[in-house]
């Protein structure tokens, strides 16, 4: 069984550099090496893109796929899974969640969740995308429409998802044009 | 994330089930605990009595381990760490016995591998619910596509993945023989219902199940045979079989205008989007089994597990099992009674002492998971031409279970009994049959057989109405049930049924009004498509007859509320609406709400004695004599039943602690005699206000209670056969009716010690019942008698040269009775309108030996609606307010997904024309018509 080394951060830690079996899919290095198991299997093709998570670079931010995306293609990387994003207050002991993930949550945008953690990532990638290059109002829709477009949530028909996303972001002036 | 730190007093002992203990512990909770659940967040989820997001929000957004399938043996402190992985064989062919299995490719073997024979030589058998054969046998032919023939288990996870990479979708794994005949075993079950009403204000009939009984066939070659005899003074059987032959001479009658529709549905992937996984360790030192499994119901199933472990080699010493429980990834009733997690039970009782870990990929979960069952139905409908009343209708429905039986004959019975929809019958002649075949096991999934067959007559009726040029709506109207109607099993509609206001407010709605205008202008615009609107309203029946709720709440000194229920959380929000459903008692919605409770309910010392829907009236009269004794102590977890079944326990047992804690407490405070009247008194911001008193808010209410020994805890249990049990009790000295069989209380901190001595072990005292009533038993032969009604309004283009159809606006009503959450009814109409347009226009897989029993099926081939195909932005609803004081929420999670099939259907023939008579109608086939 060959080896690989992976080498990349993942929600601001350093992981490796350490040798995993080269057929090694990120979504199984996160779940059985790391045992973060908030990025869901929900395919294992690359269709349902509940699996994604959010890579920043120097430009912006980019989503993956990780059910079809071995670990070792993304050494290298600053990477963001769904257990990366929200922040504890040290002096009150609360949870501050990312403006997406509130989002979410105040517009019951999902049910069983299985889901939601590709579209947090994929929707946390937009949203931070707009704050660079804002979108036309008369726009926003088919923008939000074609950044979710390819994630399958099987329990509650996208609305609650697109509607948070559109209020988040037409309550930031600055993220519409 | 660090481990689970449970000890054995974190596990709740619930029952005791052939000397084996049974524990359930909460894998939410712990698992909360240890994962910095501690940090809240910033606000809490509900005020006014309203949910600001769903209790279970934080977790999922956040990414926490909840699920069931989200957990490995590290991370329980209890377990071993070392982790094996199972890895199920399946046999992709029926027509052929099997002989070998072939590993040799293989870089590393299996550490062990499982086939039928070790389970032979260990007295290993499925329950007898889930069949025989749990691995075939060498010599044998597979009952169906997909029959597992060994596990494989490996003792890395590296090894484990490899091997899979080798063995997924290789046809060399299994040797096969030469061609054999078809395993073949006669219908699961076979229902037939006949029913001829007097006239339609009787509430008798001439003959009905519910009024005369249920009769059934005998089999002859694998085929339902009905009694040969018709005799009108005979037997049951002749008896019905004399009066369905009169309803096929009424249909050959000249003013009778017939409509005869065949129709197929498809099979269909529930696509829960956590596929099914169990990890499972048998503790040999202590003889207990721990597991963790994606189930839906899992008493059921540590309930049939203690009964496969204690007849096996193994382990027939087990003394406990132990079930974590975690959140369910989306069911859609497909995790309800599946027979995956006894695989991973039964692995490991091979594994060494080591957990071993059964995950589903997609493709496995395809190719084992329950499915929804395709009907073949074959309908007859007469409509009196005169009076435009329906006369009569016939149906006889074809029902492919697959290759266990599950839930086919209760499918069958449901889509039999659903056939009817909106409209009153006054004669019917309805069977169904479910058979074996060998395409993989369908099941109870969302719909339950009305996704089949209610659309059916509603097309048909549009299709009357054009046959008949009358105006659709103004043949639904004539023909709408009423609530003093009896059903096709002759049983009264329970509850208000608002069809008519529904069908007024479709009739009147723009997309209706406005169709013509609005055709014109699209097709103007857009020239290469064609535009069409239609329609339909139906109502699904809900609950399965003998329901028994549990609920506990407890008012914590502090003034936070616990509430506890029996009910699952699957993403349908029952622990959110429930959460809720505090707030009328005592201003608030509840702190904390504990899902899939069990042992609580112990403190009601309740028993069963028959099986709920066969016993005797006689019996159950008997019975009822002794406070402790219930006909049916539990309810299973579906999405239709929390609002109505749940919550009448729920709300029970707040009521109780409202009357005898809160408000004797608020007459301390304000200093009034104890008898003085406060049924004025209402809750405001929090508080409890009366005119002409300070307002009391609730820690202070809590904390009187607490210190003055009221009652501060109460456990309710309920039960409801189509109608709800009514009870006396004496409590604090008031003798009271409640809408309850049992409940328990417990007084608060300051009780004296004549009432802490009356306080079992789990802190209640137990309060016998005066007297009780229960539902009667002929209700049994009613099938169902709730339900909750639903329209939908579709707007869609078709388009001409590729057939390609485009949702563009929906419009739906639902009466949903009280609405408990409206965003959580809201996400349920949204999602069942997804999730219905994939069963009309999407979602197919073919049988047999191309299906998904091949292991070769996945989401490149199999649909499910993405956002474009549904009219995300223009999708708009309207939930009925409840006009009725007395009504109960209603459940809806399956009526939202079926109007929308045969909506689409309809605009589907209004754009171009042409009617089908199969779901799902594809591109390609609107395409061939159109050509045509």
């Amino acid at each position: 069984m060959s080896k690989s080394t992976v080498n990349f951060i993942l929600n601001g830690k350093q992981i490796g550099p350490i040798a995993v079996d080269q057929n090694t899919m990120m979504i199984q290095f996160l779940h059985e090496h790391l045992n973060l198991t908030g990025t869901k299997f929900g395919c294992g093709a690359g269709i349902c893109h509940a699996c994604v998570i959010l890579e920043k670079t120097a430009t912006g931010h980019v989503t993956h796929r990780t059910c079809i995306n071995g670990v070792g293609s993304f050494n290298g990387k600053n990477l963001m899974t769904v257990e990366g994003h929200a922040r504890i207050d040290v002096k009150t002991q609360e949870l501050e969640l990312h403006p997406v993930q509130q989002a979410f949550i105040e517009h019951f945008s999902f049910q069983c969740g299985w889901c939601t953690s590709g579209f947090v990532n994929e929707a946390i990638g937009y949203y931070e995308s707009l704050k660079q290059n804002p979108v036309k109002k008369s726009e926003l829709r088919s923008s939000i429409e074609a950044s979710l477009a390819e994630h399958v949530c099987r329990c509650t028909g996208y609305v609650k998802y697109y509607e948070a996303i559109e209020d988040l972001i037409l309550s930031q002036p600055e993220l519409v044009r | 994330m660090k481990k689970l730190k449970q000890t054995r007093r974190d596990f709740i002992k619930t029952v005791v089930i052939a000397g084996v203990s049974v524990y359930f512990s909460p894998l939410v909770s712990a698992s909360s605990r240890e994962q910095e659940y501690l940090y809240k967040p910033k606000k809490s989820w509900a005020s006014g009595g309203k949910a600001k997001f769903r209790v279970d929000a934080i977790q999922k957004v956040t990414g926490k381990k909840v699920f069931a399938r989200d957990f490995r043996a590290k991370d329980f402190d209890l377990w071993p760490d070392k982790q094996w992985h199972g890895y199920i064989v399946c046999a992709t062919v029926a027509d052929r016995t099997f002989e070998s299995i072939d590993l040799s490719f293989l870089e590393k073997q299996p550490t062990k591998i499982i086939l039928a024979e070790d389970l032979a030589k260990n007295d290993i058998k499925l329950p007898p619910f889930h069949g025989e054969e749990m691995l075939l046998t060498k010599g044998s032919v597979p009952h169906f596509i997909g029959h597992p023939v060994a596990i494989l288990l490996f003792d890395e996870f590296d090894d484990f993945n490899a091997a899979k990479s080798r063995l997924d979708f290789n046809p060399d794994v299994l040797k096969f023989g030469d061609k054999a005949e078809l395993y073949q075993r006669n219908p699961y079950a076979s229902w037939r219902v006949v029913r001829i009403a007097k006239e339609r204000n009787d509430s008798s009939d001439v003959f009905s199940p519910f009024q005369d009984g249920l009769f059934f066939p005998a089999y002859q070659l694998r085929q339902p045979k009905w009694p040969r005899e018709r005799n009108i003074g005979g037997t049951l059987g002749e008896k019905g079989m004399y009066y369905a032959d009169t309803i096929q001479q009424d249909l050959l009658k000249t003013n009778v205008h017939v409509v005869e529709k065949q129709f197929q549905t498809q099979i269909v992937e529930p696509m829960m989007l956590e596929p099914e996984a169990a990890n499972v360790w048998l503790d040999q030192a202590t003889q207990t089994v721990h597991g963790t499994v994606t189930c839906q119901d899992p008493s059921d199933f540590t309930e049939m597990a203690v009964h496969l472990l204690k007849q096996t080699k193994q382990a027939k010493d087990i003394k406990s099992i132990v079930l974590y429980s975690g959140f369910v990834g989306g069911g859609f009733g497909a995790k309800d009674h599946s027979v995956f997690p006894y695989y991973a039970l039964v692995a490991s009782l091979f594994s060494d002492g080591n957990p071993i870990r059964i995950a589903n990929d997609r493709y496995q979960q395809f190719q084992s998971g329950l499915k929804r069952h395709p009907f073949k139905i074959n309908n007859r409908l007469g409509i009196n031409k005169d009076t435009l009343k329906i006369e009569a209708l016939t149906s006889v429905c074809d029902v492919d279970g697959g290759g266990r039986e599950n839930f086919s004959a209760s499918v069958a019975s449901a889509g039999m009994s659903a056939m009817q929809g909106v409209f009153y019958i006054p004669k019917s002649d309805l069977q169904a049959t479910a058979y074996h075949s060998r395409n993989v096991t369908s099941g109870s999934m969302r719909g339950y057989g009305s996704t089949q067959c209610m659309p059916v007559v509603d097309l048909m009726m549009g299709q009357a109405a054009a046959e008949l040029n009358v105006d659709p709506f103004e043949l639904r109207r004539k023909n709408l049930l009423h609530t003093d109607d009896l059903n096709t099993q002759g049983a009264e509609i329970a509850g208000e049924l608002r069809y008519r206001e529904i069908l007024d407010k479709a009739e009147q709605h723009p997309i209706w009004k406005n169709r013509a205008a609005n055709k014109h202008t699209f097709e103007t615009n857009n020239p290469n498509k064609t535009f069409g609107v239609g329609y339909s309203l139906l109502s699904k029946n809900y609950g399965t007859g003998n329901v028994g709720p549990n609920a506990a709440v407890n008012l914590l000194e502090s003034g936070e509320i616990v509430l506890e229920i029996e009910y699952m959380e699957m993403g349908s929000g029952a622990q959110t609406s429930q959460g809720l459903l505090t707030d009328k008692f005592f201003g608030q919605a509840a702190d904390e709400v504990q899902v899939a409770v069990t042992e609580t309910w112990k403190a009601l010392q309740l028993f069963e004695t028959d099986n709920p829907y066969t016993i005797s009236q006689e019996k159950q009269d008997k019975m009822s004599k002794d406070p402790l004794w219930t006909p049916v102590k539990l309810m299973a977890s579906s999405a239709s039943d929390s609002a109505t079944f749940q919550t009448e326990a729920t709300k029970g047992a707040c009521a109780v602690v409202y009357q005898y804690g809160i408000l004797p407490a608020a007459r301390t405070l304000w200093k009034l005699d104890k008898n003085s009247d406060l049924s004025a008194a209402t809750w405001q911001d929090g508080q409890l206000t009366q005119a002409g008193y300070p307002n009391l808010p609730l820690p202070l209410l809590a904390s009187t209670a607490h210190h003055l020994g009221l009652v501060t805890g109460c456990v309710a249990h309920t039960v409801n056969r189509w109608a709800w049990t009514e009870a006396e009790f004496t409590i604090e000295g008031h003798t009271q009716v409640h809408s309850l069989d049992a409940l328990a209380v417990r007084y608060g901190n300051g009780a004296n010690s004549a009432k802490t001595q009356l306080m079992d072990n789990l802190g209640y005292h137990l309060i016998k019942r005066n007297w009780v009533k229960y539902p009667s038993t002929q209700y049994n032969n009613a099938m169902v008698t709730y339900y909750a009604p639903c329209d939908c309004l579709v707007e869609l283009s078709v388009d001409k040269y590729s057939g390609k159809v485009d949702i563009l606006r929906t419009h739906s009503v639902l009466d949903a009775g009280p609405v408990i959450s409206k965003p959580i009814v809201e996400g349920q109409i949204q999602g069942g309108l997804a999730m219905g347009i994939g069963h009309v226009l999407h979602e197919y897989l073919p049988p047999f030996e191309d299906g998904p029993g091949n292991g070769r099926w996945n989401l490149n081939r199999y649909h499910v609606p993405l956002a474009r195909d549904l009219s995300v932005w223009d999708m708009t609803l309207e939930i009925l307010p409840s006009n009725d004081s007395s009504e109960r929420p209603k459940g809806i999670a399956e009526v939202v997904m079926l109007p929308v099939i045969s909506a689409v259907q309809d605009a589907i023939f209004n754009a171009i024309g042409e009617r089908f008579d199969h779901t799902p109608i594809t591109a390609e086939q609107i395409k061939s018509r159109l050509s045509v």
